[in-house]
């Protein structure tokens, strides 16, 4: 600490003091998640301040790991109160403890909300989806995404209310990109080009689920032709973690975190010294470092050979 | 009467000439017709149409309609000025990525060189560089993705100069993608960590440290 100190005296650009945050970062924080937030106002009395009395890191609340198991109703009406009825995003991502009460009272306090995202969400109903939706859309606000995969028996008629709330008569959504399963899976608060409701109706099983487009060449060249062969859910179509493209009876090939790849991606991962099956990228932190090689081992193999 | 409107109507004629209007022409026709049978009341409304017309036209030109935009020849430039003085000459289109040059052009107040004070030259081209490219490379997702990620590939100084330059700008685009690199940089990282990243000095005491822990301690463990 001393030495960064000494250090800082001689390079210090003019604007940035010694050992103080860049402007910058006060800009950043309002691009992250809850968990972050609370580690960050643990860095610095300037950052801290700035939580404490500013409004804007609180507008786009996003509750990820590691915090989602704990996460209960008492916790979101304390986190949501610093936003003071100006929500913009509510993202509860796996927060099994989060119940409808919880969110409904939220959605009373915060009626601005235009991103609700509560995947996997399983202590909610969907009547209470539902519920929450409508008090949202009702006085003409308008809920521009929703995310509800996960939520348990979502059905078709659900949908179809769903899409009456939330669908604009005056501006259909056009749809711009494709829906890929390895980007999905990436959680980014700030891409525009997604639907409104991230649930359709899979054309292979009929049942309300994510619905995937394939990246591979060939079923590209289908679809231009109008063959809408490889779109489906992830239960119909099993698809690579890494590249997401369909995955054919031929090539499937398991990772130790039991994810699914094709042979490609099989190919270039790095893999277990011990049992050769790859990490995809993101279980990669379950590695774990061999001593005297740079390899890794993974954590079954670990468990089994090298704690005995 | 009929002279001075006929007057008029040349002076009128060749003014928009001059700002290279074709549409004028073909009213020129039609009108110099109507001239030749105009009584008093007709030739008096028919001033005041021209006149109204005459605005419009000036209007549409001002707010760069696409009709104005198709009879010119050239893309409109923007001249930028960095806070050392340097000059940047962009396309209008670039330039306008930047709500804050889009408001200035709309108020017209970008006829000659835009300063940008709190802006340098050196963040000032990287900017350019990634409006020009999205401008460009609209239709072009994936293209666009990874000339975001090499783009990114860039020191910290640099990253804060151009959050700062395009929060200022108001690039909506360019201040996601900037704080979403430094957002996953703080990502799984704990307080003494993030410390070290970015050169922040601990000015908490061991006593406060505790305290915060406490306020929350569901998160904390």
């Amino acid at each position: 600490m001393e030495e960064n100190l000494v250090q800082d005296a001689s390079d210090t650009p003019l604007q940035q003091e010694e050992g103080m945050p860049h402007e910058a970062l006060f800009l950043v924080l309002s691009y992250l998640p809850l968990y972050e937030l609370l580690v960050m106002a643990q860095v610095c009395r300037s950052v801290k301040e700035v939580l404490t009395n500013d409004i804007l890191p609180w507008l786009n609340m996003v509750v990820g790991k590691p915090l989602n198991k704990r996460f209960n109703d008492v916790h979101l009406l304390k986190i949501t109160s610093k936003a003071d009825g100006r929500l913009k995003t509510l993202a509860l991502l796996n927060c099994s403890k989060i119940t409808d009460e919880g969110l409904h009272q939220v959605i009373a306090r915060n009626p601005y909300i235009t991103r609700l995202w509560l995947p996997a969400c399983t202590s909610l109903s969907t009547s209470g989806v539902i519920e929450a939706v409508k008090l949202l859309t009702k006085n003409k606000h308008k809920l521009k995404s929703l995310r509800i995969n996960g939520i348990y028996n979502l059905k078709k008629e659900d949908l179809e209310i769903l899409h009456c709330l939330i669908d604009d008569e005056n501006h259909p959504w056009q749809k711009k990109g494709l829906n890929f399963y390895h980007e999905y899976k990436e959680f980014s608060t700030f891409k525009h080009s997604n639907p409104p409701i991230d649930v359709e109706i899979c054309p292979k099983c009929k049942e309300a689920r994510v619905v995937f487009d394939c990246p591979r060449d060939s079923c590209k060249s289908m679809r231009q032709q109008q063959k809408l062969e490889c779109r489906g859910c992830q239960h119909c179509i099993p698809r690579c973690e890494e590249c997401g493209i369909c995955i054919k009876d031929e090539d499937p090939v398991e990772a130790a975190c039991v994810d699914a790849l094709c042979l490609g991606c099989w190919l270039q991962l790095p893999k277990c010294s011990f049992c050769n099956k790859p990490y995809c990228s993101q279980h990669a932190d379950q590695k774990c470092s061999l001593v005297g090689s740079s390899g890794f081992v993974c954590i079954d193999c670990h468990a089994r050979f090298i704690e005995n | 009467m009929l002279y001075a409107i006929f007057g008029v109507q040349t002076f009128l004629q060749r003014d928009l000439e001059l700002r290279n209007l074709s549409l004028f022409n073909r009213r020129k026709g039609f009108s110099y017709l109507f001239q030749k049978s105009l009584l008093f009341p007709f030739s008096i409304s028919f001033f005041l149409s021209q006149g109204f017309i005459y605005l419009f036209l000036l209007s549409s030109r001002k707010s760069s309609s696409p009709a104005a935009i198709m009879s010119s020849s050239s893309p409109k430039m923007i001249t930028l000025q960095s806070s050392d003085g340097e000059t940047f000459e962009v396309e209008e289109a670039v330039a306008m990525e930047s709500r804050t040059i889009k408001h200035m052009i709309e108020d017209d107040c970008a006829n000659s060189s835009i300063p940008i004070p709190n802006v340098t030259s050196n963040t000032l081209t990287k900017v350019i560089e990634y409006c020009k490219k999205h401008v460009e490379a609209k239709s072009d997702e994936e293209g666009l993705k990874s000339f975001d990620a090499e783009f990114m590939k860039i020191d910290k100084d640099t990253l804060y100069d151009l959050l700062m330059a395009s929060n200022y700008l108001d690039i909506k685009s360019l201040l996601d993608l900037g704080c979403q690199t430094v957002a996953d940089k703080i990502k799984g990282k704990n307080p003494e960590e993030i410390r070290k990243e970015f050169g922040i000095k601990n000015d908490f005491t061991p006593e406060e440290e505790e305290e915060i822990r406490k306020e929350s301690p569901w998160v904390f463990d």
